[in-house]
């Protein structure tokens, strides 16, 4: 009796100070976002006012609309919204392919790809950003030199040989991931006959879900606001995050434009934490299932 | 009947899985001979060359220098070759202490507990806030944007209500500075750990639950569970998370060397110079990385 309270007493003790790390972290990665939204929040004439500090006297949407005008939500969020949704759909298919082929194949040159794939990963793409970009300004087809920037050409076509943004890192995490997995898996596949694309398509991929989705995510996310890669290859497409660099913010005063900016980025990430919430649920979900599975 | 044709079938198999290997990993065989490389090649020679960019959209032109650059980025560049070795002093102490901190963070935001979700999403913040629009304009504040920031207030402000709580205690000055530094640090791990723990938490849901369960009923402590079963389940995310965090730790937009480097690309128009600090810094990197990849291999062996 007295050996269950003491293992009561630790669990709660334990909660507490779950409690308490996990409450003070949170407070440590919110707190800037907080100061943000408070000032974005200001008028601007508490902007302007010494003995204003944090939290404004004269809460105004002010900095929200000029905000809301800048980015012209319906146009770059459209744009935005297709970039992102297709390059990380793109980018999880070649890295699903590519991850599975590394990781569950014995083939020739296999140890060289592993390490292509960690210096890919490892090079930042602003080395070879210039003759990247040359590549495409002047890219050969049958002889001919065409013109891909500015078109969506450039991105389609480096996600999918692998290069596409931080792809490396996801091909990395597929093959870590594709490199766990029983063999029973496949084994139990081809003796039933199975081809091995089938294989691949009906029995691998459903196992794969969680790394899938968590790729996908991540993908989505950084495509969304990415700056270095669309605005260079495809600079004619306005995202919302381009709108935010390009700062038109309609406001003169220098501390007022960059509250606008603020308040901006501040829009972006919401359907972000969105989405998030919705891959959230599934991660609670995927456990169920994979408790039932084995 | 089918097993007297198995013999053949198996070598066919073998056979069949070699072709299906090149077919998998074809894309990437496309980008890394076609794109990869050859641009790879090309900032290579860039940093071997003057460039001179020419008037009126002409396009630039190349005078060979051989290894000028390499020499005057190692001896001459008063900066570089500090900020390297500071760069990889921050990589080395920041690897192991980011790869643990997330660990844990992860397993404790895999637990059942009321407010998880909300939790969840907050450590993702951090992700978001890694690159593009977010981590730039984050940057830009630490520049320029009214001489303090909101970030680095919060956490001044912490550091300086815990120093003062500690010498009012009697502790030892180095130990309050080893204390006040870590706990400045704080921040930035947590903040430099936000993919790392997404991708352990992912892992663990690979782990199936009656596995802990059993281990429990068993009579396993927490401890032996997560060093027995939750530790070799991540261990290879474990690597994708550790050559991430080397990545990640030089490529911040607020790192003091990637800056320089990208200042002297870009704004002094010492490109060739520029180009050939990557290639040393990544070249060292990359052997680094080599030479502690292949002793934890062999740890790992021996301990087998």
């Amino acid at each position: 009796m007295s050996k269950l309270n003491k293992r009561h007493l630790l669990s709660g003790l334990y909660s507490v100070f779950r409690f308490v790390l996990i409450f003070g972290l949170c407070y440590l990665i919110l707190k800037p976002f907080v100061i943000q939204f408070l000032g974005a929040c200001m008028s601007v004439e508490d902007l302007n006012d010494i003995t204003v500090e944090k939290i404004p006297k004269h809460f105004s949407s002010f900095h929200w609309e000029k905000a809301i005008a800048m980015l012209d939500i319906p146009v770059s969020g459209t744009i935005t919204l297709t970039i992102s949704f297709f390059s990380a759909l793109i980018q999880v298919m070649v890295c699903a392919l590519i991850g599975y082929g590394i990781a569950r194949f014995e083939f020739p040159g296999k140890k060289l790809i592993t390490v292509f794939v960690i210096i890919i990963m490892l090079v930042p793409p602003q080395v070879y950003h210039i003759p990247q970009y040359l590549q495409f300004r002047y890219f050969g087809l049958l002889g001919i030199d065409v013109n891909l920037i500015d078109s969506a050409w450039p991105l389609l076509v480096l996600s999918t040989v692998g290069l596409g943004l931080k792809q490396g890192l996801y091909i990395y995490l597929a093959r870590s991931f594709f490199l766990g997995l029983p063999n029973d898996l496949e084994n139990a596949a081809y003796i039933d006959g199975a081809s091995i694309p089938k294989t691949f398509f009906f029995v691998i991929l459903p196992n794969a879900r969680t790394v899938l989705m968590t790729i996908f995510l991540f993908s989505f996310c950084w495509h969304w606001t990415d700056t270095s890669f669309t605005s260079v290859y495809f600079s004619k497409a306005t995202t919302l995050a381009s709108m935010v660099l390009q700062g038109n913010t309609g406001v003169k005063e220098t501390l007022s434009s960059v509250m606008v900016q603020r308040a901006a980025v501040l829009l972006i990430v919401v359907p972000l934490l969105v989405l998030f919430m919705f891959f959230q649920k599934f991660l609670v979900q995927s456990i169920s299932r994979s408790g039932l599975a084995n | 009947m089918r097993l007297s044709g198995s013999g053949k079938k198996i070598i066919s198999l073998e056979r069949r899985k070699i072709r299906a290997a090149y077919l998998f990993i074809l894309p990437l065989i496309i980008g890394i001979a076609f794109f990869f490389v050859p641009n790879m090649v090309k900032s290579f020679w860039f940093s071997l060359n003057e460039i001179n960019i020419l008037g009126g959209g002409n396009g630039y032109s190349l005078t060979f220098k051989g290894i000028v650059s390499y020499h005057k980025a190692l001896f001459e560049d008063s900066h570089f070759v500090r900020y390297a070795v500071e760069s990889l002093g921050k990589i080395i102490v920041r690897v192991p202490t980011i790869l643990i901190f997330s660990l844990f963070i992860a397993s404790i935001l895999n637990q059942k507990f009321r407010g998880r979700i909300v939790a969840r999403t907050v450590f993702f913040v951090p992700v978001i806030l890694a690159t593009g629009i977010v981590g730039l304009l984050n940057s830009w504040d630490l520049s320029y944007y009214m001489g303090s920031d909101a970030m680095s207030d919060a956490i001044g402000g912490s550091q300086f209500a815990l120093s003062e709580f500690l010498a009012s205690l009697d502790f030892n000055e180095t130990l309050m500075e080893v204390v006040t530094s870590a706990a400045s640090g704080i921040s930035s791990i947590v903040n430099a750990s936000g993919l790392q723990i997404f991708i352990f938490l992912a892992a663990f849901q690979e782990v199936p639950e009656a596995l802990f369960e059993a281990a429990y009923v068993e009579g396993c402590t927490g401890w032996e569970v997560f060093w027995k079963i939750t530790f070799p389940m991540v261990s290879p995310q474990l690597a994708v998370n550790a050559v991430y965090t080397v990545v990640d730790s030089f490529t911040q937009s607020n790192d003091t060397l990637f800056t320089y480097i990208e200042e002297l690309a870009f704004s002094q128009n010492q490109y060739s110079t520029a180009m050939a600090m990557y290639i040393i810094y990544l070249t060292g990197l990359g052997l680094i990385m080599a030479v502690v990849a292949t002793a934890l291999a062999r740890m790992i062996k021996n301990g087998r």
